[in-house]
């Protein structure tokens, strides 16, 4: 056989035995809009518009390089307020805005990451706060529920997690999108980020090397909540994926949380969101 | 010509006219060419999550702009493959995945093939998309070319570097 038709038949087998069942049309429906949208094919003046974007990248990424020196809040915010397709995550690297809770000044905290989402209608970010760290609580036994806080103040707000644990913020407005802030513990954390998508039967948290920041040996766990399911899923340090697989159902809110775990088995860290029903 | 095509051809070739008849035509339109988009996703990302994400975002990107489109089995295609670019970079990042065998995956029938299989998701990725373009979709150059965003004229080369490389691989496979 010509390996022409080898390579037919090799690809039809291996489609056969990989291919996972196609989405239901009722979870494209649902999907809304979608975050990157493809061109269509043959668009005219394509390339010229392409050639004009990454002219504009250029140009943006050199401004945000001068003028990333002196960390402005503003510019944070200003991140923060883009806007995003609903049920979207966009990473973002992450900093705290200056500013004060009570006497403790926390201009700076590591492994912060940002996550951009556009919430429901009825969304308010205090109300999401509150949800995320209920959530939290619930699904991370070892975290104590003492240290989140609820009752973030969109624009600046410092929740104090004490020596492990979380915190969260929230930042934007209703029109533009909510940042959903979350920082890991201890300070000795690696910086990272994460990423979380909805899509399919299953949830994928994506997350970077450095997690577990200097321990030698820690695990990784996500634990979802998406409705009345809940599913956990851990993985040793080295893993940077995660896929928790859920039931299909875009009408419920979503909580994720992510806790790293040290070799004697102590909470090293946590990070929680949530995503809100599609509108 | 694709089943994607057909799907295209057996809405009356204007899927993304009518309103009246759109979300009837999409409706029919997914029936006809989930399986096969489903499978070229499957062949072009090895991964069951990733394809699926695939094939729900295209189908979603396709329903969004359905009015507008009028070659749904090219945009189909073209949102998968670009799709797919995306999950390799991703993959060049220093990511990797925990990934479960099927059953079906860990049974597998025919060696040689297995084998030849195992080569195609081994080369680089614009070798790999044209190739399974190609023999799984059995489409024209010019329509992978419409589907990659690459010349018409790069992909002829770009596949018989592909095929070049498979027969090496497949001669020197262990036997």
């Amino acid at each position: 056989m010509p390996l022409d038709d080898d390579i037919t038949t090799a690809l039809r087998t291996r489609a056969e035995e990989r291919a996972p069942a196609p989405p239901p049309l009722a979870a494209i429906r649902a999907a809304g809009p979608v975050p990157l949208p493809h061109r269509p094919p043959h668009r005219p003046g394509r390339r010229v518009l392409a050639v004009a974007a990454a002219l504009l990248v250029v140009v943006a990424v050199a401004v945000a390089v001068v003028t990333a020196g002196d960390d402005s809040p503003d510019l944070v915010r200003a991140a923060a307020a883009a806007p995003v397709a609903p049920g979207t995550e966009v990473t973002t690297p992450g900093g705290w805005p200056d500013c004060r809770d009570g006497d403790r000044d926390a201009a700076r905290w590591p492994a912060t990451e940002v996550l951009t989402y556009r919430p429901a209608v009825d969304e308010d970010p205090a109300d999401m706060s509150g949800r995320v760290a209920d959530l939290a609580a619930s699904l991370v036994p070892a975290l104590p529920a003492a240290v989140i806080r609820r009752g973030a103040t969109p624009g600046c707000t410092l929740v104090y997690g004490g020596d492990e644990g979380m915190t969260l913020e929230v930042l934007g407005s209703r029109a533009d999108g909510y940042t959903l802030k979350g920082v890991g513990y201890p300070n000795g954390l690696a910086p990272h980020a994460v990423s979380v998508r909805l899509g399919g039967e299953h949830i994928r948290m994506d997350v970077e090397r450095g997690w577990c920041g200097d321990a030698s040996a820690c695990e990784i766990t996500v634990a979802a909540r998406y409705g009345d399911d809940e599913s956990t899923a851990s993985a040793p340090s080295r893993a940077a994926e995660i896929t928790v697989p859920l039931a299909r159902d875009r009408s419920a809110s979503l909580a994720l949380v992510r806790t790293a775990t040290g070799e004697s088995g102590t909470l090293l860290s946590a990070v929680a969101l949530a995503i809100p029903p599609l509108p | 010509m694709s089943r994607i095509d057909e799907a295209d051809q057996a809405n009356g070739g204007d899927t993304a006219g009518g309103s009246t008849a759109g979300a009837g035509a999409f409706d029919a339109f997914y029936l006809a060419s989930a399986p096969e988009a489903i499978g070229l996703a499957a062949l072009l990302v090895s991964s069951p999550e990733d394809a699926q994400d695939l094939v729900q975002e295209a189908f979603a990107g396709l329903l969004q702009r359905w009015e507008l489109i009028d070659n749904p089995g090219g945009y189909l295609r073209r949102s998968i493959v670009n799709g797919a670019s995306n999950t390799y970079r991703r993959r060049a990042r220093g990511r990797f995945r925990i990934e479960v065998l099927s059953r079906a995956e860990m049974t597998r029938a025919e060696p040689a093939l297995d084998y030849l299989a195992d080569q195609i998701e081994a080369l680089p990725p614009k070798q790999r998309v044209v190739i399974v373009l190609k023999f799984y979709l059995q489409l024209r150059d010019k329509e992978i070319a419409e589907a990659t965003g690459m010349r018409p004229g790069s992909v002829g080369p770009t596949l018989n570097r592909a095929i070049r490389r498979l027969r090496t691989e497949m001669h020197d496979a262990p036997r």
